[in-house]
């Protein structure tokens, strides 16, 4: 079906939306691990927010808006995909919360003596490697509260959950995602060995 | 120092080492590139369903349509005339490297002058439109000049850093505008980075007016340049 926008809208996307390319790019790029699946997901992002430029209020943050409309767009490529191969039910990728002391992360926490050199000592593509094998709920709060900097409420807001839910989430994410790190970093000799041997 | 504060500390360090990520360049040239050709469909759209509602006025019919179609050629050629000489370019990186080139050896003429104060009455004595220039931006300015670019005046602002040559370029946004390319998002500006035979260019637009630093110098420092430009220009529209 052909949508027709006027000149106004099209002119209003393009200077609102369109300097927000490269937030939705890099957000891609967490979800996806190919460049050209990365692209599609923003163009397909960006088409739904051209033609629905008219429902954001110009009030508001335009990123969070991009980024909701980004985070359904995945959703539902990640649904189709998953129903075309037919072999997992969708309850099989719910990711559940955590109950009370079932905490599994943070297992090398204390072996973290220099935290800021090592954690730079990473290449941002290594990090953005592992927050790929993070769940991908965790993986889009650590996106949305740590990289893009949204608040907690509208972090809240856009994931659908409670705030605490999103204060648990980033603390364990980051307490997953340095496990990923640490493992990483005793991989590449970056760590001594009778630290390891400590904390097994 | 506790568990529970080791724990914070961890969040704390894991959370800047996240935050920096955001600052990460991206290339969204094949994106945008997509992009583009959507809007113009987009556009297409408009003009397809003009196209389907009109109908030739009753007077036209009794007119030649040969005659017609002569008209709407020579309408058309005016326009695309009209819009070419006003329309916005799209720096290239190549014209814009040859630009520095040209100046830092001299092989294009400046004005030497002694600050940036100067060079700014300078541009504006010869170029009565010529977009606002920056002027608290304290660098080591030594000459500037006016240039042709892509059919497009420009002004330039010729500097040193460390030892080196930087060109800053500043243009109006109708007549000159950043290209696709690798953007990078600081303290909310947005900054397209493009390199070419070995020359950085940092491109922003900051209201009406584009700006673009290039040098031979690294990518950081001539951010850190570019930033000072754009700070100083946000400064100056607040006047």
């Amino acid at each position: 079906m052909a949508v027709k926008l006027t000149d106004e809208q099209i002119e209003r996307f393009e200077r609102q939306a369109i300097p927000l390319l490269p937030v939705l790019l890099r957000a891609a790029q967490f979800m996806t691990h190919r460049q050209d699946q990365a692209e599609d997901l923003v163009q397909e992002t960006m088409i739904k927010a051209m033609r629905a430029i008219d429902q954001f209020d110009s009030v508001s943050d335009m990123k969070p808006w991009l980024l909701t409309i980004q985070r359904r767009t995945f959703i539902d490529l990640y649904r189709s995909r998953k129903q075309e191969r037919a072999q997992r039910s969708l309850e099989d990728e719910k990711i559940p919360e955590p109950a009370a002391g079932d905490e599994k992360f943070g297992a090398f926490d204390d072996q973290w003596h220099e935290p800021e050199q090592l954690l730079n000592r990473f290449e941002d593509e290594q990090v953005i490697e592992a927050m790929r094998s993070l769940p991908e709920d965790i993986r889009w709060t650590l996106l949305l509260v740590d990289v893009e900097q949204l608040d907690h409420p509208q972090a809240a807001n856009m994931l659908e959950v409670p705030v605490g839910t999103i204060k648990s989430r980033a603390h364990r994410g980051r307490g997953m995602l340095r496990d990923k790190l640490y493992s990483l970093a005793k991989q590449r000799g970056w760590v001594t060995t009778d630290t390891q041997d400590n904390q097994t | 120092m506790t568990t529970e504060d080791k724990h914070s500390d961890l969040d704390e360090q894991t959370r800047a080492r996240l935050a920096k990520l955001a600052s990460r360049p991206v290339d969204t040239t094949g994106v945008m590139a997509k992009l583009r050709k959507q809007i113009d469909a987009e556009r297409g759209n408009q003009d397809d369903s003009t196209a389907r509602t009109f109908k030739f006025p009753s007077w036209a019919r009794w007119a030649g349509r040969s005659a017609i179609a002569a008209t709407l050629i020579i309408a058309a050629t005016l326009l695309f005339i009209t819009t070419q000489s006003g329309s916005v370019v799209y720096a290239a990186p190549d014209r814009m490297v040859q630009l520095h080139r040209d100046l830092v050896d001299g092989r294009a003429p400046v004005i030497p002058v002694t600050n940036l104060a100067e060079a700014r009455k300078t541009i504006e004595s010869k170029w009565h439109e010529a977009p606002t220039l920056p002027d608290q931006w304290d660098k080591n300015v030594h000459a500037c000049c006016l240039r042709d670019v892509q059919s497009r005046q420009v002004a330039c602002i010729l500097m040193k850093e460390a030892d080196t040559p930087v060109t800053v370029v500043v243009a109006r946004t109708k007549d000159f505008q950043s290209p696709d390319g690798p953007t990078v998002e600081r303290n909310g500006q947005t900054y397209v980075v493009k390199s070419h035979d070995g020359v950085n260019m940092i491109m922003a637009q900051v209201k009406d007016r584009w700006i673009c630093v290039m040098s031979e110098l690294p990518v950081e420092p001539l951010f850190q340049l570019a930033e000072g430009v754009v700070a100083d220009d946000k400064t100056s529209n607040t006047k």
